[in-house]
């Protein structure tokens, strides 16, 4: 049998095994570290890097110092820079080809820290198209209430009253030409002379025959006629001017009455213009926490969008798997002991934010909480944070059920003093909180794509206030002032949509309380602003209605030249008429006497006859 | 290549005992059949090492083996996966599969389970086959084989020089 045994070939064997075992102990540690940086840098899809790694056999596991981690859209930037990372591996459940780490802890945990050397990729692929988020401070601008200074603003604008004005010393100045002109072509006193002197000469010359007469009577009255068509022409003339006038005077008197009126229209229109609109600044909540809130909210999602491979727990069963040639296919059978392919039951890590250090665990791990049977879980507590009574971040990442997964998150925060905290970082406005001490609660679900939060924010004993580095605008001042007159305010948020498209709602009684103090301080600055405009208006006005006065005076002298015309040809018409009355009544009664005497003689002629009749037929 | 059939033949031709030979040969039918990476096949490795079994016709088995593999990949596959859900064995599988011993010999892939099988069953078979063939090839073939001519036109060969260079270094 012993001629069968090859002793030397179970040495060469022991050597074999023996030497590999020794290069895997020598060069874990590299090998470690290069599957770490690979990996991590592949899924970071910027550099990931790590000063060292070592290895440990009791407990199985590995330390790793200086983790850093680039931010893929700032490669001279960290996403996170983890100091000392010690993990403990399950050796059991290695050998089932399965890595479960059993504790792990981070000291030492840093977000945003800054590179030495850019972490960027040689060959980095494009970043992708980020999805455009709502930007909450796209929705305020400050309404534009810089109030000018009077005089300049009268200079510079276009006033009603001072238009109207305007108007009204052109209209003036052309309708006094027009009116010259108007009156020029009127039957002046010569004229009128001469239908008085017309009327002397038709009267006519009575010589006592009777005949002659009658003729110079007759003709008299047709000179008469003729003349009173002439005067009725010219009546009508006079007349159609005085309706004329009657009209433009009645226009004059309208536009100057408006003009009175119109400096009061301009100043309501004034404090009109200078109002603060309330409407467009009931969202001051929004303008000054918005962006903070959106940062906050979109590095909440950052990293829950980082996280989110270790989540995916939908298991999908391989149905009708074509193999690799030469590989095969795995077929699963029921596990005993149901443990994920990768899992870290335990994560405890301290991170350092600026306030001190928030430590908290992380438990289970896995991209397969199905197999697991248990939700990720997290709590973070705060450590070394002083003016802090109470901070407590916990949730539940729930992805057992498939298609039915739930994430949820609740921090609580009581008694955060805040000390000089940039709470609006636009140059036009800076806005800082000096000192407050607030109680927050927020809650976070994501469940069916759907996003959802509230948050409640109790700001007391607060400082508010505004650093400008240059000049400031009119709003800008009032707001500084009002702010000030905060001591305490609610903020209260509502998050809704999905992942690539959510909105915040903010609702603040800072709004009304910046509103309040803002009208007040606005309101009596408008109505400065007014009372200024309103005695430079005034002396403006004053000075240009005196000279349209006069003007309208010199016009009311053309009205009476009109009106002394008017009378003047009616006078002369009556005169024309009360001749030819006088002369055709003295026709008329010429003609009577004539027929008179006519009748008489033929009466005489008949009884002359009658007794020449009387005489032959005596008998 | 050359070299390890020159091995074989002098192998063949020496007074290695027949069993050694053709259990190099199974063997590495064995590992040249299933997937090289596998529990199974370290226990290979140790029998060839610690037993007197021939490297080079182990060797020789490797390589014929590997290549006739992956001819027979899809069939190996196919196999596997019938073996692995036969209702009958599925607790035992599943036992197995609930071992480390188990997960480290990957037996519930397709490949190494189809593979090891057809190893398995033929691996006596041919042992026995192999052993008839040279017992045979040393009683019949090395006299007739030197008066051949064709043996003669081999002697002025390339391959029969390399053969004359490997029997002065190797000794029987």
């Amino acid at each position: 049998m012993t001629r069968w045994i090859r002793w030397w070939g179970l040495a060469v064997f022991v050597l074999v095994i023996a030497a590999l075992a020794g290069g895997i102990v020598l060069f874990a540690d590299r090998l470690v570290k290069g599957a770490v940086e690979s990996v991590g840098t592949r899924a970071n899809g910027a550099k990931v890097e790590l000063s060292g790694a070592s290895l440990s056999f009791s407990p199985l596991g590995f330390a790793l110092t200086d983790l850093q981690v680039t931010d893929a859209h700032q490669p001279l930037r960290n996403a996170v820079q983890i100091q000392r990372i010690k993990f403990a591996l399950d050796g059991y459940a290695m050998l089932r080809r399965n890595i479960v780490v059993t504790d792990l802890i981070a000291e030492g945990v840093r977000t945003d820290t800054p590179r030495t050397t850019s972490g960027a990729l040689p060959q980095a692929p494009a970043p992708e198209a980020e999805v455009k988020k709502p930007e909450l401070m796209d929705r305020f601008s400050f309404p534009q209430v810089d109030l000018p200074d009077a005089k300049q603003f009268l200079a510079s604008n276009e006033l009603t009253s001072i238009k109207l004005a305007e108007q009204l010393r052109s209209e003036l100045d052309q309708a006094k030409q027009q009116w010259n002109q108007r009156l020029a072509e009127l039957p002046d006193s010569a004229a009128l002379k001469k239908y008085e002197e017309r009327v002397q000469q038709v009267r006519p010359d009575l010589k006592g025959n009777t005949l002659q007469d009658a003729q110079a009577i007759a003709e008299s009255v047709k000179q008469l006629q003729a003349l009173r068509d002439d005067i009725s022409k010219d009546v009508q003339r006079v007349q159609s001017t005085k309706q004329a006038w009657d009209t433009d005077w009645t226009t004059w008197a309208q536009h100057s009455k408006d003009l009175l009126a119109a400096p009061g229209a301009d100043l309501d229109h004034l404090k009109k213009k200078y109002s603060l609109d309330a409407k467009g600044f009931a969202n001051a909540s929004r303008a000054l926490f918005g962006g903070q809130i959106a940062h906050w909210t979109d590095t909440g999602l950052y990293w829950y969008d980082k996280a989110k491979p270790l989540l995916a727990g939908d298991r999908t069963e391989v149905q009708e798997q074509r193999p690799q040639r030469g590989k095969g296919i795995d077929v699963r059978f029921t596990e005993r002991d149901q443990t994920p392919g990768f899992l870290i039951r335990s994560f405890k890590l301290g991170l350092e934010v600026p306030a001190g250090i928030l430590r908290g665990e992380i438990r289970n791990i896995t991209n397969d909480q199905v197999t697991l049977g248990h939700p990720l879980t997290f709590n973070f507590f705060a450590e070394n944070m002083p003016g802090l009574q109470d901070l407590e971040l916990e949730g539940v990442f729930n992805h057992v059920v498939p298609g039915a997964a739930v994430d949820s998150a609740r921090f609580k925060a009581h008694g955060v003093v805040v000390q000089r905290f940039d709470v609006l970082h636009q140059p036009s406005f800076p806005v800082v909180l000096s000192d407050a001490a607030v109680d927050l609660d927020a809650t976070v679900k994501l469940q069916d794509g759907e996003l959802k939060g509230d948050m409640s924010a109790n700001f007391k004993t607060v400082k508010l206030g505004a650093e400008f580095a240059g000049s400031a605008g009119e709003l800008q001042k009032i707001l500084a002032a009002a702010l000030v007159d905060v001591r305490h305010f609610m903020l209260k948020a509502q998050l809704q949509g999905s992942l690539q498209a959510y909105d915040v709602e903010l609702r603040s009684d800072l709004d009304e309380l910046l509103r309040d103090a803002l009208n007040r301080q606005f309101r009596a600055r408008v109505d400065k602003f007014v009372a200024d405009a309103k005695l430079q208006l005034d002396t403006k006005v004053q000075a240009t209605r005196g000279e349209l006065e006069a003007k309208l005076g010199d016009l009311k002298g053309i009205g009476g030249v009109v009106d002394e015309r008017q009378k003047q040809v009616n006078d002369v018409q009556q005169k024309a008429e009360q001749e030819l009355r006088l002369v055709t009544d003295k026709s008329k009664q010429q003609a009577d006497e004539k027929t008179q005497s006519a009748k008489q003689k033929a009466a005489q002629e008949a009884d002359k006859l009658e007794d020449r009749l009387k005489e032959q037929l005596k008998f | 290549m050359f070299r390890t059939l020159a091995k074989l033949l002098q192998v063949l031709n020496s007074e290695t005992a027949p069993g050694q030979i053709s259990l190099g040969l199974c063997l590495g039918m064995v590992v040249g059949f299933t997937p090289f990476f596998t529990l199974h096949n370290v226990l290979v490795l140790l029998l060839v090492l610690v037993f007197r079994v021939n490297v080079s016709a182990f060797l020789l088995g490797v390589a014929l083996f590997s290549a006739l593999a992956y001819l027979l990949d899809p069939w190996f596959h196919q196999l596997g996966l019938a073996v692995l859900h036969v209702e009958d064995l599925q607790d035992l599988w599943t036992d197995f599969y609930n071992t480390a011993m188990g997960r480290l010999e990957h037996f519930n892939n397709t490949v190494v389970m189809g593979s090891f099988i057809v190893a398995l069953l033929l691996f006596l078979p041919l042992l026995l086959l192999i052993n008839l063939l040279i017992k045979h090839y040393r009683t019949h073939v090395p006299g007739w084989f030197k008066n051949s001519r064709l043996v003669t036109m081999f002697k002025a060969s390339h391959f029969y020089s390399v053969y004359q260079s490997v029997s002065r270094v190797v000794p029987p």
